[in-house]
Formats: C-alpha cells, sequence, structure tokens
C-alpha cells in the first residue's frame, strides 16, 4: 500500500458532513479529501475532557469518530482516565492540535489508511498546580465507512513523545505550530495564575 | 496498547526532566551549516515560559481583557529583541542585513519549560556568505544581564571545511552533565557569546 503526503486541507467540517451523509463511496475521495476527513474524525476527540463523567455523553461524543472494537476500547480507556483524573483532582484543558503531516494510502471503496503526525499541547490541573504539556504523536488509522459515515475503526500508535525543548526542532521546524503555545493560549489556560509580579525580566529592551 | 488518542494517560504522567539544563535559566545556541549553496547562520534562544508570561502580563494585562492581536505583537517584539542584540561580521566588519525570525508557526512559541525563538542571518548581499574562504564572528549579546547556557554546532559539507571553531575547545572542556543527546554540549562560558570560525572551500564554487 502506497502513503503519499498531504499537508494543507479544506475546511474539514463540510467535507465531513458531505462525506458522513453520503450512502455510498464518495465520487472522488482523493488523498487531500481523506486528510481532510481524518482531521474531521480525529480532532473532536480531544473534547471528550470536557464533558466529565457523564457516560452517555462521552460514548455519544467518541461514536461520532470511532465505530466496532476501537470505539468500545476507546470509551472504556477515556472513561477510566476521566474517572482517575476525578480521584485525583486532576482536570485536562487540550490547548491546541497541530497537523504536521498526513500520509494517505490509496483509498479502497469503503476504505483507507492514514499515518499521521500530529502534537497536542495542553495543561494539565492537579489540585493547586498547573502544568503545561506539548506531546507529539505519530500513529497508523484505518477509517471505514459504515452505515452512521465513516469512522475510525483501526489504530495503532507508532510513536509518542513528550517536547520538553523547541531546540530539538532546530533543525525541522514544523510547518504547523507543533503544539507549542502562545503567551495568550497559556494565559488563559490559567497557567500563570501563581506568577509574582514582575516576574519578566523588563520587557523593553534597550535601543541601540 | 496505549491508545493513540488517550491523551490523559500520558499527558497526566509526571516526566523527569531530560534538558541537561535547568528550565529557570535562557540559553542561546548558534547554528552554522555551510553547504553547497553557501553558509547560512542561525541562532536558537530559549526563555523561560514563566519569564514569557511575566513579561507578557507586565505589558498587556488581564489576558481575559485582550484580543488575539496582543500574541503577535508581543511575538514581534521578542523578535525585534533578539534582532538588535545579535551581529554577523564577516572578515572583521558587520556583515550588511538582518537578523530575522525563522518562518515557522512554531517559532516564538513554548512548551512547559521554554520558548523557542529561531532568528537567521540574512544578508543583504547573498555573496557575502559565499566567498571562497569565510572569517565569520557571531557575537550573541541576548539577554545580557541573565544566566544563560551557551552552545554552537557547526557543520560543514563539502566544497566547505572548517578551518577553526571558537567554540570547540571550551565545550570540549564542559562537564558531561552539561551533555544532552538530542542539542549536544553546553557551557555557561561567556566567550560563547562570541562564536569565532572560518571556513573554507576546497574548490572553487
Amino acid at each position: 500500500m502506497t502513503f503519499r503526503r498531504c499537508r494543507s486541507w479544506a475546511p474539514a467540517a463540510v467535507l465531513v458532513a458531505t462525506l458522513a451523509g453520503c450512502g455510498g463511496p464518495p465520487p472522488s475521495l482523493d488523498r487531500a479529501a481523506v486528510a481532510d476527513l481524518f482531521k474531521g474524525l480525529h480532532e473532536p476527540v480531544y473534547r471528550v475532557y470536557e464533558l466529565g463523567l457523564d457516560r452517555d455523553a462521552i460514548h455519544d461524543h467518541l461514536a461520532s469518530s470511532f465505530s466496532g472494537r476501537l470505539l468500545t476500547d476507546q470509551y472504556v480507556e477515556h472513561y477510566t482516565t476521566l474517572v482517575r483524573m476525578g480521584r485525583e483532582q486532576t482536570a485536562i484543558r487540550v490547548v491546541r492540535v497541530d497537523y504536521e503531516e498526513i500520509e494517505v494510502a490509496e483509498p479502497e471503496p469503503g476504505v483507507v489508511q492514514v499515518v499521521a503526525d500530529w502534537s497536542v499541547g495542553g495543561v494539565v490541573s492537579h489540585q493547586e498546580h498547573k502544568h503545561l504539556r506539548t506531546n507529539r504523536y505519530r500513529a497508523l488509522y484505518e477509517l471505514a465507512e459504515t452505515a452512521d459515515g465513516w469512522r475510525i475503526v483501526t489504530a495503532r500508535l507508532r510513536d509518542l513523545r513528550r517536547v520538553k525543548t523547541g531546540l530539538g526542532l532546530s533543525d525541522d521546524l514544523p510547518e504547523s505550530a507543533g503544539g507549542m503555545m502562545s503567551p495568550l493560549e497559556l494565559l488563559r489556560a490559567g497557567v500563570g495564575e501563581d506568577l509574582p509580579d514582575g516576574d519578566g525580566d523588563g520587557a523593553e529592551a534597550p535601543a541601540e | 496498547m496505549r491508545s493513540a488518542v488517550a491523551f490523559g494517560l500520558w499527558l497526566a504522567a509526571s516526566v523527569a526532566g531530560a534538558h541537561p539544563f535547568d528550565a529557570d535559566f535562557y540559553s542561546s545556541r548558534a547554528l552554522v551549516k555551510a553547504g553547497p549553496d553557501g553558509v547560512s547562520v542561525v541562532v536558537a534562544v530559549e526563555v523561560p515560559t514563566q519569564r514569557i508570561l511575566g513579561q507578557f502580563l507586565e505589558l498587556y494585562g488581564d489576558p481575559n481583557q485582550i484580543d488575539e492581536s496582543s500574541d503577535a505583537l508581543f511575538r514581534q517584539r521578542q523578535f525585534d529583541r533578539l534582532s538588535r542584540e545579535l551581529r554577523l561580521r564577516v572578515g572583521g566588519r558587520r556583515a550588511a542585513g538582518e537578523w530575522r525570525p525563522v518562518p515557522g508557526e512554531a517559532n516564538g512559541r513554548g512548551t512547559d519549560t521554554f520558548f523557542l525563538y529561531l532568528m537567521e542571518f540574512v544578508p543583504k548581499d547573498p555573496a557575502t556568505l559565499r566567498a571562497e574562504r569565510l572569517d565569520l564572528r557571531i557575537d550573541m549579546e541576548v539577554f545580557p544581564r541573565e544566566f544563560i547556557y551557551l552552545s554552537a554546532e557547526v557543520g560543514a559539507e563539502a566544497p566547505w571545511a572548517v578551518i577553526s571553531n571558537s567554540a570547540e575547545p571550551i565545550l570540549a572542556a564542559t562537564d558531561d552533565e552539561l551533555f544532552d543527546p538530542e542539542t549536544g554540549r553546553w557551557s555557561v562560558d561567556p566567550r560563547l557569546r562570541r562564536l569565532k570560525l572560518v571556513l573554507e572551500r576546497s574548490e572553487a564554487p
């Protein structure tokens, strides 16, 4: 199976809605369309952390992205994670999801494989503390057309690492933000609430 | 198998630091590459995230009362500052050109430890960095009042060769604790703020 890379996409929501509503195979499911389709299914999954412990809401939310055995696995994993987080007074706020590269195999009728490389930037609140995290992932997915529309049906993680410093990016700066966050994104997520006044080093540099 | 999208399990895990120095300190690293198309000079600067957030709050106040443009203004302000604090000399004379941010959305953004700023020197005349012999000096006077870790990485592909590199003996003498497998050796020796290099082509372009 041959993969090709897609680095740009049209607005995903319209396309996903179109594809999901079709009864038969879309007439032109090219690689760019598959990349958009994947992103439209994958990115919303991260909103599961905003749902609390409402089982039905969690399952319904995941069912709009996954199907079959994978839906069950995802539901169990996310629900148990959310329960554990609640017990440990931990909360997660996903600030940004950036897709760097999506390789798409030649689509076949009703099924297609993608390899995605993406980053997630978020804030973990644990009791009184907030911690930033930026993680980078690479995974193989299979998407299939189901009675409810296109869904992710298999997932295999290939790489996962925490990005602690951008210096490793110096030789290969990602085209996307790579899950790295801006000051405003961080502050609005509640990071820096415990900063003492005047923690900056003086924002004004002396002019030459 | 851990789910590829179960961000929480991994995100919530406490991971020990792998960076060779504490996240409270600044760093600056020169990246010089000589290749068939000439020589590129980039400086990567990392600023502790807590410092960046402190500066941002000082400048703009309540993050919920300001608009999104503040991010872009702040980022440009940082780039402008770094541009003023970097110098490139060629043959002993200040090279005509300017330090510009390396294009990319990640440039000027941060992780839990640092915000990364990548600046590249863009010469007014491209021939400036294509001479047969280049005597370079990069002055990294960034954040002059801060304790800062410094490093340099110099790479040369044919037809170029590195004749001398003032960073080599300094970095070679550093403690192994300041070695990071991803980013190389680091030092607090202030002489690294002035990197002197001689590069030479082994054949005519």
